[in-house]
Parts: structure tokens; sequence; C-alpha cells
């Protein structure tokens, strides 16, 4: 008796528990569906806050987005990656016709927390805003990019998916760097 | 009869799952390298503590002795996977950053304990009370050691993107890293033995209860 009252019990328990999961599955589908998708498409917008809209374009096999705005180009944008400390660092580049940074955005990054992930903060990934290819240097090589402390590894990482993602552009819509003739 | 405040009290003070109980130190140590990654640690440990109070404490009557584990697991687990999809649907940073700690939190002492020992046993409000004050009490306890770890290791303190302390001091990136973390939990034991705080003499999941009269 004890022991068909036992299994009946864990049964209703688990059919329960999983109703509730199932309830919860169907409610943050969507949500959790479009969020990697946000991600994207909302730093899209933050670097390139004038456009009206983004064209995916491919090119071999790289793809990158053309900034539409008031039906002519603006500007363009591509993901770069590069090894870190942790792993692959992800991370999205705006560039105008001219081809300067408009900005930086990092996607994906597994670095040490409280350290290497500073490369998330917008006190460092700003400093990209308005360079150039290959002028790209931490400060104490010569450029102007301050390191994150005690992260200098990250710090190269970011700059070489940067530089990444514009070799990409340059490649695909032949932006031609003033000074690199 | 113990007061319903002294019920949610005592999970701060001196049944305090991480100072005085030593449980769940695991995530403790892993994920107090922010105080943002704390508070979404506390948060989560918090959620599932009290919606499992609630069931267990429910259910207490019903559940037989010899499946009670497997249907405290399965109650706990599912309070876990409703917490992380909700992370990953409203703060996938956050889920990032907190990584497999938090599917970890099933096999947490701390929750389980408070099943087995607490909420098993008494009513749904003294349950949820004892819920609430565990897992306020873990949720301070490692907002310390993050703060102190933040603080030390980066020099500032940072929550939510808004800085609301900077000392001028050189950081030890130590403090960030993993021995950071077992040296400011052995500090803040040192500190509260010397204050007089007893620890648990075992550190079982049982004894967080059997050691201390309720």
């Amino acid at each position: 008796m004890s022991k068909t009252k036992s299994t009946i019990v864990l049964t209703l328990v688990c059919i329960i528990t999983a109703a509730l999961l199932a309830g919860t599955y169907m409610l943050t589908k969507d949500k959790i569906a479009s969020q990697s998708e946000n991600a994207l498409t909302e730093s899209l917008k933050e670097i390139i806050p004038d456009a009206d809209k983004f064209i995916e374009e491919t090119s071999g096999d790289t793809s990158y987005f053309i900034a539409i705005k008031d039906n002519i180009e603006a500007g363009y944008a591509t993901t770069g990656e590069a090894q870190g400390y942790g792993g692959i660092i992800k991370t999205l580049v705006g560039v105008d016709l001219e081809g300067n940074i408009l900005g930086v955005r990092i996607l994906e990054q597994s670095e040490t927390p409280g350290l290497g992930d500073k490369a998330k903060n917008p006190g460092f990934y700003n400093q990209f805003n308005n360079q150039k290819k290959n002028s790209i240097r931490l400060s104490k090589e010569g450029g102007s990019i301050d390191a994150i402390t005690g992260a200098t590894i990250t710090s190269r990482a970011v700059i070489a998916s940067v530089n990444d993602a514009l070799a990409t552009l340059s490649d695909a819509v032949g932006i031609q760097q003033v000074g690199e003739q | 009869m113990v007061s319903h405040w002294q019920e949610f009290w005592k999970g701060i003070t001196k049944l305090n799952p991480v100072f005085v109980a030593a449980l769940g130190l695991c995530p403790v140590l892993a994920t107090t390298t922010s105080m943002d990654n704390a508070i979404g640690m506390g948060v989560a440990a918090t959620f599932v503590l009290v919606c499992s109070s609630i069931f267990v404490s429910l259910l207490r009557k019903m559940i037989p002795d010899n499946v009670r584990i497997p249907v405290f697991i399965v109650i706990i687990a599912t309070f876990v996977t409703i917490a992380q999809l909700f992370m990953k649907a409203y703060s996938p940073a956050l889920d990032k950053s907190l990584g497999i700690f938090v599917p970890l939190i099933v096999v947490n002492c701390i929750i389980l304990g408070r099943a087995e020992s607490f909420f098993s046993k008494n009513n749904i409000v003294r349950s949820m009370l004892d819920a609430l004050g565990a897992g306020l009490g873990f949720t301070l306890a490692i907002l310390l050691i993050s703060g102190i770890r933040e603080l030390l290791g980066t020099g500032e303190l940072i929550i939510f993107g808004i800085k609301i302390l900077a000392i001028p001091i050189t950081p030890a990136v130590i403090f960030i890293l993993a021995p950071g973390a077992l040296l400011t939990m052995g500090l803040l034991l040192a500190l509260f033995n010397a204050l007089g705080v007893k620890t648990a003499k075992k550190t079982s999941c049982s004894t967080i209860a059997s050691g201390v009269k309720e």
C-alpha cells in the first residue's frame, strides 16, 4: 500500500511540475529566441543611430550590413572575431563611408569576470570611435586605446577582432583607407 | 513557539547559510566576482527557496517518507529551470555571466537542507518566512563577499552600470580571481568567529537544522 502511494505521489508531483515547466517554456520561448537577434539589431542601431534600416549582404563567405539613410548608403557594419584570453571575442564594428569607426560593440566574449569582461563597458569600447584601420593600437604601443587594467591580452584581442571586421569590410565594399595606399 | 519575525531573522543571523552553516559555498566562491553577479545569484536562489518552500510545505502531509528526497529535488529543479528560463528571456547577459551556477542551484545544499529540515515540518507561512530569511541571508553574504572582492580587485564598485564607490588604490587583481574568493571567505569567517558568531560544527545538509534548536 505504501509503495503504491509513494509511486502515485511521485508521479503526480512530476506531472504537475512538468506542466509548470511547459507553461513557463511557452511563455518565454519567443522572448528568448528574439533576445539573440535583438542583441545584434540593437547594437547595430546603437553604433549607426542615423540609419533608417540595415540590409544584410553577403560577399564570399562573409556577411555585412549596409546602413541606409534616406535611401542612400550611410555606412557599413560587420562582425569580427579574435582569440581572447578566455575564448573567442566577437565584435560588431560600424564605419562611415570613409572607413572611420562609428562604433564598436562586444557581441560575445568569455573573458575573466571582473577583468577582461570590462571590455563590455562603454569606457573601453568607445575609445574605438573615429579610429581608422591600421592605426588602432594600445597606448603603450603608441596608439590611443587605453588597455583594461590587468587585461592586456583581452584589450589586444578586441583590437584584433575590430581589425578583423575592418578587413572584412574593406574586402567587401572596398573602402579605401586614408593613408593606407 | 518561535515568533514569525524570528523565523525570518534567523536565516540572516544565527543560521546564516554562508557564514554560520557554511553551506552551498561553491556558488558563493564562484559568482562573487562582481556585485551584479551576486545580486543575480541571490535573487535566483531566493526565488527558488521561496517557491520550493510553498510547494514542499503544502505537500508535506501527502509526501511519503521514502520518496521525499526525489519529490524535493523535482520541485527544486522545476523552479531552478523556471528561474533560468526567465533569466534567459529578460536578462541574457546575467544568464551568461552566471553560467553553470544557475542550474547548479538544484543541488545547492541550502535549499535541500531547508526543505528537508524545515519546509517539510512547518506550515506554509513559517516555511515562506524561513525561506525568505535564508535567501536574504545568502544574498547579503554573497553581496558582502563580492563587494570586498570588486572593491579591492578593481578599485571601484559598479552596480548595474552605476559607479557607487571608488577608492584610490592600485587594484589587487588577485581578489577578482579564484584565490581572492578563498581569501575573502576565509578572512570573513575568521572575523565572524572572532566576533563570536558560532560556525556549525558539522557542515552537512541536515546540521543546519539539527545543530540549532528551533
